[in-house]
């Protein structure tokens, strides 16, 4: 035991010689772009390049899992969605569709997707498969649409996929005015679709005639359902389902309840969990659990009587992406569970983590435990894969480029 | 043995790091084999809840952390019984308490493994028993220590004292009980000196006797150094107050400290499951507790409908999930450049989870706002009981095994220093 460590000790001695330069303080800064600021630059330990290899991992409550490294030849992957045939979609941001076939990575990304306005947080997003794929063949993508003058906005797209290409691509619903940030999109199980739109800044997410930082739900083909809550009400457009948020990278149904669970960027703390109902207000940008990156508290008081208070949140914040509730056999001890990735702790960059959830029978958390943090990548989403086992997408934490993009399978290890 | 695994399993991201610097490709599978070869000879799945304990090891860790690269963590002394406070004498001893009613010496280096004679007989009970050591601003002329304690009340009630007692060879001498609570208080308790000399100490409550102001539950206390009550208290002379009262609404304060410059006093504060807190305390203001928290019960209701209303102080920084906070201290040293100015605090597990303790380093603006948090010291897989910074300018820390036992596992005084 004690030569491990000495070993352990030899080898992190190796690996923090690279950066042992550059300890001027970043004092009076935030941080919150990053690699992109060249003070903030210096902040972090270096990244982890990923093994070949399956990492081997001990978990609190799953005593021993094995990551496998499907891919790691992706650039900034977003979302990952699963054909009935096994194979696998996955978004890239900065404008392609890829598939994996038989755990590889098909070299040819899928033909037909929308041009998008890519770079920054803008870009291809979000694959989902109409509820009747098999039949119809339907699936549908969020991305961030380019328009005149340089401005764009969000759009969601549907199309025919035949396996290799999109065939009658259409926008079936786009923001508007012009506006950005991330987007997901699901359906409940009553087939009706739901999309995020974000809201950092000003007032848009307070709103209700703008479709920007909403829950919005529509029919499968962009039209919008008469029972939606604002539907007929003057000064509200009728697709908000929900408002007050501020940006969404998370959106699942549960499974047994039916309910839609968003995850929901706060600032520097304040990340949050909602469960959504309809025409509620979630309260941003007038209250928040969290700061702003330059320090000064979001909202004088986290609380006001009119806005929903989250279900389950994170101070300091993790940058939550994809949620996803585990329903499968092949973890015993994770049934039940909510997995979320998160893209960085705390301001800090390569502190990315799963965070795995444990609720009682009522449904209230019980336990929170951080997972993968040894990798030390951006968790840019999480799915139970059809086999039961969690498939992850990961990211570096480098600016724009994201360097290493990969998809990670969770198996449980004997 | 049975920390091979979790060692492995670190290794193996850590390998990858070094090996990709030297443009080396082949050998990433060992580490897994590594961890196969640790859990068949460990005999299969652990508990069910927690990873391994992982034991220190004799020789300097390094680690690298966010903005202060390379630090190396030393271990000074083990064999502690759980290890409560520490406190730093002018000849460069130090004085750490153990839970279980024994105050220690460590000189240089080493665990006097005779306790000090003279200290008050203490309640132990899975929590709480001798706990904070601090001494008198004037030690070096009056040579008098502070202990805070859990008192023994008749057969079965405890409640929480401090004593204070002059330090002569090994030896407290002329030992008095300078404020005893009204029984029972039970709970954690810490006392720090403020700049003009006086007092104050926490007292825990888990109920609304934080908020009653005739009760000493839940509360910071101010007193002056033989334990009398100094005249400028915020609630002097006013009924129904307890006149030692400086602020309510707490619940269990493990962590207190007066900056060196500025003079203010915060304290670290635990919620049950999320709504740890460091508070920046304000004569005669109320921080809420149990009427507001950002948590939970234990069982998975909000504790409150509400974090905050109206007449309650919100918290400076806090946690969701919680951390276990512990010690709290102001980095104002020059050994670590770059955390100047950080403040740190213990921490004993996260979201409920054993084997997650962490030392957390929270950056700060010129306004006292938080710009970043980093955990350091997840690698050790042990509970975080206080951080103080040395008169060194080096960072100390007591650290112990996460699960109960009549001393706490494997218990150490670490040093962390920055690494060449």
């Amino acid at each position: 035991m004690t030569r491990s460590l000495l070993v352990l000790v030899s080898l992190v001695s190796v690996c923090a010689i690279g950066s042992a330069q550059g300890q001027q303080p970043a004092a009076e800064r935030p941080c919150s772009k990053g690699a992109l600021d060249p003070t903030c630059a210096k902040i972090g330990t270096p990244a982890v390049p990923l093994p070949d290899g399956p990492i081997v991992l001990d978990t609190a409550e799953q005593p021993r899992i094995r990551v496998v490294v499907i891919t790691k030849a992706l650039s900034r992957p977003w979302s990952v969605a699963f054909l009935p045939d096994g194979s696998m979609l996955i978004t890239e941001l900065p404008g392609r569709l890829r598939v994996i076939r038989d755990g590889k990575l098909d070299p040819q990304p899928v033909a037909g997707v929308p041009a998008v306005r890519a770079g920054g947080l803008a870009g291809l997003m979000d694959v989902a498969l109409h509820p009747r794929f098999a039949e119809n063949r339907l699936l549908y993508l969020t991305y961030s649409k380019p328009g005149d003058q340089r401005q764009y906005t969000i759009a969601l797209a549907r199309a025919r996929f035949d396996g290799k290409s999109l065939l009658d691509l259409r926008d079936i619903y786009v923001v508007e005015p012009m506006h950005t940030g991330a987007s997901r999109v699901a359906f409940d199980k009553d087939g009706m679709l739901y999309m995020t739109t974000a809201g950092y800044s000003g007032k848009r997410a307070q709103d209700p005639n703008d479709a920007a930082g909403k829950v919005l739900r529509l029919r499968d083909d962009g039209s919008i359902p008469p029972d939606n809550p604002f539907a007929g009400r003057p000064g509200h457009r009728p697709e908000i389902y929900t408002m007050g948020h501020r940006s969404n990278l998370g959106l699942a149904v549960h499974p047994e309840s039916g309910a839609l669970w968003t995850t929901e960027h706060g600032p520097n703390g304040g990340d949050e969990i909602n469960i959504l109902v309809p025409g509620r207000n979630y309260g941003w940008p007038l209250v928040s659990y969290g700061r702003m990156y330059d320090g000064p508290r979001q909202s004088e008081v986290p609380w006001q009587a009119t806005f929903e208070q989250p279900f389950i949140f994170w101070v300091p914040s993790i940058a939550p992406t994809g949620i996803a509730f585990y329903t499968g056999d092949r973890f015993p001890a994770w049934k039940g569970n909510a997995f979320v990735g998160g893209m960085r702790t705390g301001e800090l960059p390569r502190t990315g983590r799963v965070e795995r959830i444990a609720f009682n029978s009522r449904g209230e958390e019980m336990r929170r435990e951080s997972l993968l943090l040894e990798l030390k990548k951006r968790i840019r989403d999480i799915r139970q894969g059809p086999d039961g086992f969690l498939y992850v997408l990961t990211e570096d934490d480098m600016g724009g480029a994201g360097g290493e993009g990969a998809l990670l399978r969770i198996e449980p290890a004997q | 043995m049975s920390t091979l695994r979790t060692i492995a399993a670190v290794l193996l991201v850590v390998l990858a790091a070094a090996l990709s610097a030297d443009q080396q490709q082949s050998v990433e599978q060992q580490p897994a084999n590594l961890a196969d070869d640790a859990r068949r000879r460990n005999g299969g799945p652990a508990g069910a809840m927690g990873v391994d304990a992982v034991s220190l090891p004799s020789e300097p860790m390094i680690f690298d952390t966010a903005e202060q690269h390379r630090i190396r963590v030393v271990v000074v002394a083990k064999g502690f019984a759980h290890p409560w406070s520490l406190a730093f004498l002018p000849d460069g001893a130090m004085l750490v308490t153990e839970r279980a009613g024994f105050l220690r010496v460590v000189r240089n280096g080493v665990l006097d493994p005779r306790p000090i004679l003279g200290t008050p007989e203490v309640r132990v009970t899975s929590l709480w028993g001798l706990m904070d050591v601090a001494l008198h601003p004037r030690f070096s002329e009056n040579r008098l220590i502070y202990l805070s304690y859990l008192k023994p009340v008749g057969s079965d009630r405890s409640t929480m004292a401090l004593a204070r007692g002059r330090l002569e060879g090994g030896a407290l001498v002329d030992v008095k009980d300078i404020f005893v609570s009204d029984p029972p208080t039970a709970g954690s308790t810490r006392i720090a000196f403020g700049r003009d000399g006086l007092l104050f100490a926490t007292t825990t409550s888990d109920n609304l006797r934080a908020q009653d102001p005739g009760d000493l539950g839940g509360k910071i206390l101010r007193l002056r150094d033989d334990g009398s009550v100094p005249s400028e208290n915020p609630f002097i002379g006013r009924a129904g107050y307890r006149p030692e009262i400086y602020s309510l609404g707490h619940r269990s304060q493990v962590g207190l400290a007066v900056h060196p410059e500025s003079g203010a006093v915060w304290s670290t504060e635990h919620g049950r499951q999320g709504g740890d807190e460091v508070n920046f305390i304000l004569p005669g203001r109320n921080y809420g507790w149990p009427i507001v928290s950002y948590g939970t019960n234990y069982s998975g209701a909000r504790t409150s409908e509400r974090p905050w209303q109206d007449g309650t102080e919100q918290p400076l920084v806090y946690w969701v999930p919680s951390i276990g906070i512990t010690g709290i201290t102001f980095y104002t040293g020059d050994r670590f450049p770059s955390w100047k100015g950080n403040v740190f605090v213990g921490g004993l597990q996260r979201g409920r989870i054993s084997r997650t303790g962490r030392l957390e380093r929270i950056v700060f603006n010129s306004k006292w706002e938080e710009l970043r948090r980093e955990s350091l010291l997840t690698e050790l897989k042990k509970r975080v009981r206080d951080v103080r910074q040395g008169p060194d300018g080096l960072l100390y820390v007591l650290v112990e095994d996460d699960f109960s036992g009549p001393t706490g596992g494997e218990t150490a005084l670490l040093r962390i220093e920055p690494a060449p």
